[in-house]
């Protein structure tokens, strides 16, 4: 098959030489479109090796479910979501909420965490020692009576989860080993991953739960 | 010593033989037997454990997955749901808590999680799953909110919130 294919292209470029030699360029084209139908791969084996693509990657496919939509709202349930929603206010009002958790995001990870506590970020992470931050990926804040799920985060504005960076240092000493037993290959290396220890300072609810600013984000420079 | 010519730096080979060798006793120390006190017995364990611990540190990060899975399976049969139905539930309403999370959820903060048990079943229910949860012949307890306190009941709010 090989050789075939060889002397195929052999052939193809003799005759190719042999037939601009003798025709002007415009006939060359039609003339030669007959021999290089031979040498067009089969489509199957194209599809064997790379997967035909029939959509274009940015289309997004279709759910896979079905989602019934309520078109009757209950009043009753309407009017309990309402009393909810007025007891949460009233507990953020009047500072009875108790002391408050959240789930926050954070360098590809997440964390539940409360007031004072300290936690522990693997890997090279800019910010120094002594930095104040804004953490502002909350998912999940809750309280002594309520939980807030943001879908996925909760409104920046809503919710402020400030803390503080207190130390930097690096982790124990990681060996990585790797050996192939006879075959003479052996490496040994020493990681230390770098750790950078977070102080949250505080979590607060910032206002009533179901009012939404006008602007937003005024005090931000970014 | 000092090597004049680049072939015989090649030729030394490290630190002397009795360093080279105390390395791995070092690491060999709490071997018991012929492990702990024979070289050529003790390099050769010695690269065993090596070995697994280069490989555990992936195999610990599978493991604690698992665990994760085991322990949500548990808080979610609590609720008469399945973890499927929980992770596919949240996913729709792009409540994109992980496994991690929403483990340490169900065991310190039950309510927290009951609320989002009853959300995900409520989205669960609105699509073609609600005729995998009728086969299931699974009941959902929706009048457990009011005896539950204000925590347990799902309420929608105007802003990015659920």
């Amino acid at each position: 098959m090989a050789a075939f294919g060889s002397f195929n292209r052999l052939f193809n470029f003799t005759t190719n030489t042999c037939v601009k030699r003798i025709l002007p360029t415009s006939t060359n084209k039609q003339y030669y479109l007959g021999l290089k139908l031979q040498q067009i791969e089969v489509a199957g084996y194209a599809s064997h090796r790379q997967p035909i693509r029939y959509k274009l990657p940015w289309f997004k496919p279709k759910p896979s479910y079905q989602e019934e939509i309520p078109e009757e709202y209950e009043e009753k349930k309407e009017k309990a979501a309402a009393d909810v929603i007025n007891k949460i206010n009233k507990q953020i009002a009047t500072n009875q909420v108790g002391r408050l958790f959240a789930v926050i995001y954070l360098c590809g990870t997440q964390f539940k965490i409360t007031e004072n506590d300290v936690i522990a970020i693997e890997g090279h992470w800019p910010p120094q020692p002594g930095d104040q931050l804004n953490l502002e990926k909350v998912l999940l804040v809750g309280g002594k009576d309520f939980t807030l799920i943001g879908r996925p985060i909760l409104n920046r504005e809503l919710v402020s989860v400030n803390a503080t960076i207190i130390q930097k240092t690096l982790s124990h000493t990681i060996t990585h080993f790797r050996m192939r037993p006879r075959k003479q290959f052996k490496r040994i290396n020493f990681i230390r991953i770098p750790r950078t220890m977070l102080r949250i300072n505080s979590i607060t609810i910032n206002g009533d739960i179901d009012k939404k600013k006008e602007v937003e984000g005024l005090d931000r420079i970014y | 010593m000092v090597f004049l010519t680049a072939q015989l730096f090649i030729r030394s080979r490290g630190p002397d033989e009795f360093w080279r060798k105390r390395q791995i006793f070092k690491l060999a120390a709490h071997y018991i037997g012929r492990k702990r006190n024979c070289y050529s017995i003790a390099i050769k364990n010695v690269h065993r454990s090596l070995l697994k611990t280069t490989k555990g540190r992936q195999l610990k990060k599978q493991d604690m997955r698992e665990l994760w899975e085991t322990r949500l399976n548990g808080a979610t049969h609590e609720h008469n749901i399945s973890l499927k139905i929980l992770l596919e539930g949240l996913n729709r309403c792009n409540i994109l808590l992980n496994r991690k999370s929403l483990a340490i959820l169900a065991i310190w903060e039950p309510r927290t999680f009951k609320c989002l048990s009853d959300i995900a079943c409520a989205k669960a229910k609105l699509g073609v799953w609600l005729t995998f949860l009728e086969n299931q012949s699974l009941s959902f307890s929706w009048t457990s909110w009011a005896c539950c306190g204000v925590a347990v009941f799902p309420v929608p709010i105007a802003q990015t919130g659920s």
